[in-house]
C-alpha cells in the first residue's frame, strides 16, 4: 500500500495528465486505504485543479488540457463523493448556486469553475445552461445560497445580468447573496455598475475574489 | 430583380463619397497593403442591424426583404466602408439537420435577443454518423437556401447596382468552426484530448469535405463579383498540441477559398493566442479579424496590437478595435481610445481595418457604434496615422517575443512559412 501522502499525489498527478483510468484506480485505492474521502477530494483531486490552473497562468496548458482534467476530475469524484461521510459536510465555505445565463449555451467556463469552486470547499449547485432568473430565484430560495454565479459568453448575454439583479431586487433576494459574474466577456466594472458584485476571467481568479468577498461579509 | 433593392439605390446612388476613396477602393488598398486615404471602417453588425432598422427576428425569420431593408439602411445611416449581409446560426446548422430538427432547433425569444439554438447531437459517434448521412443532400439547406442565399443575392445585386463602390461580404464557416459549433466547443474540445485522434480526424475530415463543398458552391459568386469573404474559424482556444495535431484541415480549406476569391479573410474571435496569430500568418488570408490576447500574457491593448501588426508586416491586413465587449458597454471615450491605439499601432507595420473582433451585440448601443466609426473617421487618416505614436515593441523586442511565443508552431505551417510563396 502506497503512503497516504504520494497516494494523494498520484491522485493529483492523474488530473494533472487527464488520465482517467488513474484518477479511478487511485480513488479506488484511497476507499481501500481509509483516507476520509472529503480529504482525498480536498488534497488529492483539487491540488490537480488548482496545479491545472497554474499551468494555465504559465500558458503550459490550455482549454482542452484543461477540459480533460475537468474530465478526470469528475472521474475521480464520481468514486469519491458517495464516500463522504455527513459530518464532513460542516467543513463547506459557502454555497454557491451556478448557472450559464438565459440565452447562452455555452458551459465551458462553468465546467470548469465548478471543479475548481469544489475544490477550495464550496458547495456548488449546478443549474445547467440557458438558466431563467425564475430558475435563479428559486434555487436562491431553496439553497440559501452565499452566491449566485453567472456564467456569461457573450458580451449578449453579459447585458442579462442587469435584468437578473433588478428581479432578485423585486423579490427581495438581492442583498441576500453576492451576485457574481464568470466568462471571456465579462468585465468586473461593467458587472458592478449593472449592479453584480463582481465578475472574473477564470475560476482560479474567481476563488480569490469570492474569498475576498467573503471575508467583507464576515469581518 | 428586387423591388427593395432599387428602393436603396435610389436613395444611396447619388451619395458622395467619404474621403477621397470610393468605400471599395478604401478596402481593396486595405487588403492589398496599399495605403488608403483612411482606414477603413466595418464593423461586423450582423443581426444588431435587425433590430437597428426595428424589425425583430419573428417578423424576418421568413422574409427575406425585411432582413435586407434592415441591412440596406443600416449601410446607409452608417456609411460603413462594407455592407455586412445578416448571417445566422440556422444558415449554417439547417444542411446537416433533418426537417424535424430544422423546427426545433431554434430559439427566438423575445424577437430581440440573440437567436438561440440546440445542437442538434453531442455525441461524436452521432455527429459523425450525420455527416456521413449527408442530409444536405437528401434534405436540401434548409434556411441557408431559402433566406441567406437570397439576402446575400439581393445585398451583391445592390452592390452592383451602385457600380461596385461599396462590397458585400460573404460568410462561410471554416472545418474547425463547424466541427466545435455544431457540437458544442466544449464538447470537441473534450474529444480532442480523450477521443482516439484516428475517430476525431475523420470527423474533421468529414466536415472539411463538407467545407470544401461549401467553398466550391460559391464559386460563381466570385465570378459574379463577390470579392470579400469572412472565414469564420473555430479553434480559438486550442493550444499548440491541438493545432499541431488537427490545424492543418483549416490550412487546406484556407487553400481553397483563397483559390476562388480575391479578399477572404480570417475571423478568429476571443482571447488569442499568439501561436495562433503566428499560424494564420503563414495561410493565405490578405487580412485577418482577431480579437483580444490571453490575459495570463498581461499586454496593454496597445501592445498587443502593434504585437500582431509587427507579425502580420508585408502578410495581411491587421483587423480589430474596439472590442465588442467595449462597444456593448463601455463609454464613447474608451471605444475611442482603443480605436485610435489600433490604428496607430498598427499602420506603422501593415494596413488596419476597424472590424472588432467578432459581431457586435444586438444590445450595443448605437452611439458607441456611431462613436466608433467617427473615432476611425478622425484617427485614421494616412499619412499621419502612421506616425501618431512612439511604437512599444523595438524590432528586437518583437522577434525576441514572437520566438518565445510561437515556438511550438505547428510542423506545417513551418512548411509553409519554408515557401514565401505559399503564404501570398
Amino acid at each position: 500500500m502506497e503512503s497516504k501522502e504520494k497516494l494523494l499525489d498520484q491522485l493529483a498527478q492523474a488530473v494533472v495528465d487527464m488520465d482517467t483510468e488513474a484518477v479511478e484506480a487511485k480513488s479506488k485505492e484511497v476507499i481501500e486505504a481509509g483516507i476520509p474521502a472529503f480529504e482525498a477530494i480536498a488534497t488529492g483531486l483539487s491540488v490537480g485543479m488548482k496545479r491545472v490552473g497554474e499551468m494555465w497562468s504559465r500558458m503550459e496548458i490550455f482549454m482542452p488540457e484543461v477540459m480533460g482534467s475537468v474530465d478526470t476530475y469528475y472521474a475521480g469524484m464520481k468514486l469519491l463523493k458517495p464516500q463522504i461521510k455527513v459530518s464532513e459536510h460542516a467543513t463547506y465555505e459557502a454555497t454557491v448556486i451556478m448557472g450559464t445565463i438565459w440565452g447562452d449555451i455555452h458551459s465551458v467556463g462553468k465546467d470548469v469553475a465548478i471543479p475548481v469552486f469544489e475544490g477550495e470547499n464550496f458547495r456548488v449547485i449546478d443549474l445547467g445552461l440557458d438558466v431563467s432568473v425564475e430558475k435563479y430565484v428559486a434555487a436562491v430560495n431553496e439553497y440559501h445560497p452565499e452566491f449566485v454565479g453567472l456564467g456569461t459568453y457573450m458580451s449578449e448575454t453579459f447585458l442579462h445580468v442587469e435584468a437578473l439583479v433588478e428581479e432578485f431586487k423585486a423579490k427581495g433576494i438581492r442583498d441576500k447573496v453576492f451576485i457574481i459574474c464568470g466568462g471571456p466577456a465579462v468585465d468586473s466594472e461593467y458587472a458592478k455598475k449593472m449592479g453584480a458584485d463582481d465578475a472574473w476571467n477564470d475560476a482560479w481568479e474567481a476563488v480569490a475574489g469570492m474569498k475576498q468577498l467573503l471575508k467583507q461579509k464576515r469581518g | 430583380m428586387s423591388e427593395i433593392v432599387d428602393r436603396w439605390v435610389e436613395k444611396c446612388i447619388k451619395l458622395p463619397n467619404i474621403g477621397k476613396m470610393t468605400h471599395a477602393d478604401r478596402m481593396r488598398k486595405a487588403f492589398e497593403l496599399e495605403d488608403p486615404d483612411m482606414v477603413p471602417v466595418a464593423i461586423e453588425t450582423d443581426e444588431w442591424q435587425i433590430v437597428y432598422a426595428g424589425y425583430d427576428f419573428f417578423e424576418t425569420w421568413n422574409d427575406v426583404d425585411k432582413v435586407t431593408d434592415a441591412v440596406l439602411k443600416t449601410w446607409y445611416d452608417l456609411r460603413q466602408d462594407v455592407i455586412w449581409p445578416y448571417f445566422c446560426p440556422s444558415h449554417v446548422l439547417d444542411p446537416i439537420l433533418t426537417p424535424e430538427q430544422r423546427k426545433t432547433c431554434y430559439d427566438l425569444r423575445d424577437g430581440k435577443s440573440y437567436v438561440v439554438f440546440h445542437e442538434p447531437t453531442k455525441d461524436l459517434d452521432e455527429i459523425i454518423k450525420v455527416f456521413e448521412s449527408k442530409p444536405w443532400v437528401k434534405y436540401g439547406l434548409g434556411r441557408l437556401g431559402s433566406h441567406y442565399i437570397p439576402h446575400f443575392d439581393q445585398t451583391l445585386e445592390f452592390q452592383k447596382k451602385m457600380n461596385n463602390t461599396v462590397p458585400t461580404v460573404l460568410g462561410v464557416a471554416n472545418p474547425s468552426n463547424i466541427v466545435e459549433w455544431v457540437v458544442g466547443v466544449e464538447n470537441f474540445l473534450r474529444w480532442s484530448v480523450s477521443e482516439p485522434k484516428a475517430k476525431v480526424h475523420y470527423y474533421l475530415q468529414l466536415a472539411t469535405d463538407f467545407c470544401l463543398a461549401t467553398a466550391e458552391s460559391c464559386r460563381p459568386y466570385a465570378e459574379a463579383g463577390v470579392d470579400y469573404v469572412c472565414v469564420f474559424g473555430g479553434a480559438r482556444t486550442w493550444g499548440p498540441r491541438q493545432f499541431e495535431e488537427f490545424g492543418l484541415y483549416d490550412r487546406i480549406f484556407a487553400d481553397k477559398i483563397a483559390s476562388i476569391f480575391k479578399y477572404p479573410f480570417h475571423h478568429i474571435c476571443g482571447q488569442n493566442l499568439p501561436l495562433a496569430m503566428d499560424m494564420l500568418a503563414t495561410m493565405p488570408y490578405p487580412a485577418i479579424q482577431y480579437d483580444e490576447s490571453m490575459r495570463q500574457l498581461g499586454w496593454s491593448w496597445a501592445q498587443w496590437c502593434e504585437w500582431v501588426a509587427r507579425l502580420n508586416k508585408g502578410i495581411a491586413c491587421a483587423m480589430n478595435a474596439p472590442t465588442t465587449q467595449a462597444m456593448a458597454y463601455k463609454s464613447i471615450d474608451h471605444n475611442r481610445r482603443m480605436i485610435q491605439e489600433f490604428i496607430e499601432h498598427t499602420t506603422p507595420h501593415t494596413t488596419a481595418v476597424i472590424m472588432p473582433g467578432c459581431e457586435i451585440s444586438v444590445g450595443t448601443p448605437l452611439e458607441n457604434v456611431k462613436a466608433a466609426i467617427d473615432a476611425t473617421r478622425e484617427y485614421g487618416q494616412y499619412p499621419q496615422c502612421k506616425t501618431a505614436a512612439e511604437q512599444i515593441w523595438t524590432e528586437e523586442s518583437f522577434q525576441e517575443s514572437r520566438k518565445k511565443l510561437t515556438k511550438n508552431l505547428p510542423q506545417w505551417a513551418y512548411n509553409y512559412r519554408k515557401d514565401p510563396k505559399l503564404i501570398k
